[in-house]
């Protein structure tokens, strides 16, 4: 079965279920319950596409649901339409709304994330009083029900909140088994690592906020018109934003059931709070999801999806083949040898990668001054120098991460200056880090496969050249493994394939010794040999210059942020300005 | 003439508020500052400040016959050991388990802190609404509409009795506060596990004990301004996320955690919000400290009087 079909299968059981509890729901406030319990879990599912998927938490959807319920009432009651318009306009509002959003706080990071977001809808609630719309109603039309979605059967609006649930629920899916959830996830577990694989920060969340902005603001103009009223408290208050958030980490965030089963739940003993001590003794629900939230923070910061408990229910699960198929599931029956065509007869020999007359300086160090260095086609470049002589941030200037100060960095004649890393990852230019950036939450397989993202293709198919390429470099049995428990080497392995998945024409390798057994580094040297058969480009920088001289083309020579030398290794080796670099004035013969 | 009495009456009125201001958004930045912690409930331990004062407060003024102002005031200190012991507490048994002891926050900590914070800011909300209701509270008293007047009749100057003595207050407690930190061995060690906190502990300093006392004393000082203000401010179980907003957009002007700036960033958000008063309809005074707000983070998120850093 593939993919695609068991996201149907399970999103269509889950509206059945919710037809189940609908056909078997008799009195109107169980019903009222029902559509509710629908549209808080579309929420928090929503939420959890950009917050969950992408890790940026936001403490400020509220603003999209507000927006959706206030657009759908305002909009049906000014033009007097039906509040199916309102419903789009909802939708558009909120997609506006999370353009805005992107533009003011994509650039911040942790706490002012929060922050910024967190005070984006408590500014609009300011606004709707001001705005004389302390409560706006939804005026009832028993002339023409049908039209203005008061339907006489109170079945209706809960199925028809029901299958929004499952739609939420099924792109939810989707998303994460393709390649833009996979992204996502990359960018959550490591930004810069993700960026270098050529994902882009700022378009993936983007288009992650987009979406979840428009389900956010469909489930407030729902909203809208199950409960027939807004307020700017209902629309814009805190525990808007704090519900799908508490929601979906209670259940297991950046999952897609986490949402759901926390929704589930959570919001029937709220609401039951609320029916039954709303009167008597309010408050108490909103003390039970804070309480949640703590408990979770404390005792199972992952979610009750990722429980133990859930493990081994999954495990018993799993006897059925049906929960099986998964987005790997090509990847065992792909034929080896499609890689290696795909690379040898795409490309002819790659472009030089020129950096000329960079100068980088951070505060008042002069990181590098002037200097100007080629990667030529096909060849292997060392770049050395001790501690210190700027080799790493002459990499982080080749691929994005360092805009130098002056001078430019071309491509096969085109200029990088400017570009973001990501970019520049989708021009061909692969590298590694110096502490080897894993995605920790992924099998070793899934951090290959995100280097394949900038191609194209089905999960399926970078499943498949992933393996392929971790079989190349003679890893093909650590494919199902997580980051965590990998060695040293292997860990380096698994950047060098990740950096391969992407075919790319150059490759950055930074420090790919540094630690490593002898034994290991030969094997390392085997993989990049292997590499360069794939007519790439290789720079590597290392801090010694005999491990490199074995096996590179070229060497080039930094000191203090200067290029000392330029050659064949070996004459570099004796070059009067690198011994001296390397063992002290006195010392030069 | 008459406009120039406006501005000079408004400027009055603006150092009063923002002195009242500044002293809150000190007490975060000890928080901010030295734990590296991000409080999103501390306006409601503010609030929580307003109930105390507002409970204590009717009884010493139906046991011992003092006036309703001066019972709030005896209400604020002793609200300081009161909630210096529950910050402490707190700090101990919950804050501590999600924050490292070395402050070495990521991106995934603050997460943490952030949704811990907000499940506090909800309980402490929620448990006002249980115990009070929603029906806003205030502690009435002569001494808040009472004034001293300057001037003669064509220039006229009026000072706010109650705004005065908070301000004055307001602007004690921080100094008293700020000698803690720089005269005292205990401010010492305080500003060391703030500064760097791997060589604090090297030097035998518990970091995790002094960021339990920060923690006491922000919360004991904000707690102490809220007692005060409950004398003017009508309060409900919400009006904590009002000055949170307040006291997040001072710290962040102040140059995030640096104490004194703190302190001036409130005062100039104080002069801001009267001056605005001036030119935006009264119910558009949050929103305005909204976007000067989000203007400060998003422009100059090393603060205007501060120091550099890190957007991370």
């Amino acid at each position: 079965m593939n993919a695609s079909a068991s996201i149907a299968i399970k999103a269509g059981l889950f509206a059945l279920l919710g037809c189940a509890i609908i056909a078997s729901s008799h009195d109107t406030h169980t019903l009222l319950l029902v559509a509710l319990l629908a549209l808080w879990g579309m929420y928090a599912s929503a939420w959890n596409l950009f917050s969950g998927f992408g890790g940026l938490v936001s403490f400020g959807h509220a603003i999209y649901f507000g927006c959706g319920g206030f657009a759908t009432i305002l909009i049906t009651t000014t033009f007097g339409v039906t509040p199916a318009v309102g419903l789009v306009a909802a939708m558009i509002l909120a997609a506006a709304m999370a353009v805005l959003v992107a533009l003011v706080t994509f650039r911040l990071r942790g706490y002012f994330f929060g922050l910024a977001t967190l005070a984006i809808p408590v500014t609009a609630l300011y606004f709707a009083e001001w705005a004389g719309l302390q409560e706006i109603f939804l005026p009832l039309e028993r002339e023409r029900p049908m039209l203005y979605l008061q339907f006489a059967n109170p079945k209706i609006m809960p199925l028809i909140c029901w299958f929004a649930f499952s739609a939420t629920v099924a792109i939810s899916m989707l998303a994460q088994d393709s390649r833009f959830g996979m992204g996502l996830a990359a960018l959550r577990q490591n930004e810069e690592a993700a960026e270098a694989s050529g994902v882009s920060a700022f378009r993936f969340r983007f288009g992650a906020l987009i979406l979840s902005a428009v389900l956010t603001g469909l489930a407030g103009g729902l909203y809208a018109v199950v409960v027939l009223v807004m307020t700017p408290a209902s629309g814009f208050g805190l525990h808007v934003s704090a519900q799908p958030l508490i929601f979906s980490i209670f259940g297991g965030l950046g999952t897609v059931w986490g949402p759901v089963i926390g929704a589930a739940m959570l919001f029937p003993a709220t609401e039951l709070l609320r029916g039954y001590f709303g009167s008597s003794a309010p408050g108490l629900d909103g003390i039970l999801l804070g309480s949640m939230a703590l408990i979770v923070m404390l005792f199972m910061p992952d979610g009750i999806v990722r429980s133990q408990m859930a493990q081994s229910i999954r495990q018993v699960a799993s006897r059925f083949a049906f929960f099986r198929a998964g987005p790997l599931a090509g990847a065992q029956s792909a034929p080896s040898s499609e890689f290696k065509g795909h690379a040898a007869e795409t490309r002819s020999a790659p472009p030089a990668l020129e950096a000329q007359n960079i100068t980088v300086i951070f505060g008042g160090v002069r990181a590098l001054q002037d200097v100007s260095v080629a990667i030529r086609p096909g060849e292997i470049l060392g770049i050395v120098g001790p501690n210190g002589a700027g080799k790493s941030t002459l990499l982080n200037v080749l691929d994005g991460f360092v805009k130098p100060q002056s001078g430019q960095v071309t491509f096969g004649g085109r200029r990088l200056n400017g570009l973001r890393p990501n970019a520049i990852a989708r021009l061909g230019i692969g590298r590694t880090f110096q502490t080897a950036r894993p995605f920790p939450e992924m099998t070793m397989i899934e951090n290959v496969m995100v280097g394949g993202v900038v191609l194209g293709g089905n999960p399926a198919a970078l499943a498949a050249r992933a393996s392929t390429v971790l079989a190349a470099l003679g890893q093909h049995d650590i494919g199902e493994r997580q980051g965590t428990i990998l060695t040293n080497y292997e860990l380096r392995i698994v950047e060098l394939a990740r950096a391969m998945a992407a075919s790319p024409k150059v490759l950055l390798l930074d420090e790919p010794f540094a630690g490593l057994a002898v034994a290991e580094i030969d094997r390392l040297i085997e993989a990049l040999r292997w590499a360069r058969s794939q007519s790439v480009s290789i720079a590597i920088v290392d801090h010694t210059i005999p491990s490199l001289r074995r096996f590179v083309d070229r060497m080039v020579v930094l000191d203090t942020g200067t290029l000392i030398a330029d050659g064949a290794p070996d004459d570099v080796l004796i070059d009067q300005n690198v011994v001296r670099a390397y063992l002290g004035s006195d010392e030069a013969a | 003439m008459a406009e120039l009495e406006i501005v000079a009456q408004t400027m009055i009125a603006a150092l009063m508020i923002g002195c009242i201001y500044g002293a809150l958004c000190a007490s975060l930045s000890l928080i901010f500052g030295i734990m590296r912690f991000v409080n999103f409930a501390h306006g409601e331990f503010m609030a929580a400040g307003m109930y105390f004062s507002f409970l204590a407060a009717g009884l010493l003024t139906a046991l011992i016959g003092v006036t309703p102002f001066l019972a709030a005031v005896i209400a604020a200190l002793m609200a300081v050991p009161l909630f210096y012991g529950i910050g402490r507490l707190l700090h101990v048994g919950l804050l501590s388990r999600i924050s490292p002891d070395l402050a070495s926050a990521t991106s995934h900590t603050h997460q943490s802190q952030l949704v811990v914070t907000l499940g506090l800011s909800l309980i402490l909300q929620n448990g006002a609404l249980l115990l009070f209701g929603s029906v806003p509270r205030s502690i009435s008293n002569p001494t808040t509409t009472e004034a001293w007047t300057f001037g003669s009749d064509d220039f006229m100057l009026f000072i706010n009795k109650g705004r005065f003595f908070i301000a004055a207050l307001g602007l004690a407690a921080v100094v008293v506060t700020q000698l803690i930190l720089k005269r005292t061995s205990i401010g010492a060690r305080m500003r060391g596990a703030a500064d760097d906190a791997v060589a604090a502990v090297l030097v035998g300093i518990e970091t995790r004990r002094y960021y339990g006392i920060a923690f006491g004393i922000s919360l004991a000082l904000t707690a102490f301004m809220g007692a005060l203000i409950a004398t003017y401010y009508p309060f409900h179980p919400f009006v904590g996320l009002d000055f949170l907003i307040i006291m997040y957009a001072g710290v962040i002007l102040g140059g995030l955690g640096s104490f004194m700036g703190s302190f001036l960033g409130g005062l100039l958000i104080g002069i801001v919000q009267q001056a605005s008063n001036l030119f935006v309809p009264i119910q558009l005074q949050n929103a305005v400290l909204f976007l000067i707000f989000l203007l400060a983070i998003i422009l100059r998120p090393q603060g205007i009087f501060g120091k550099q850093a890190a957007r991370v």
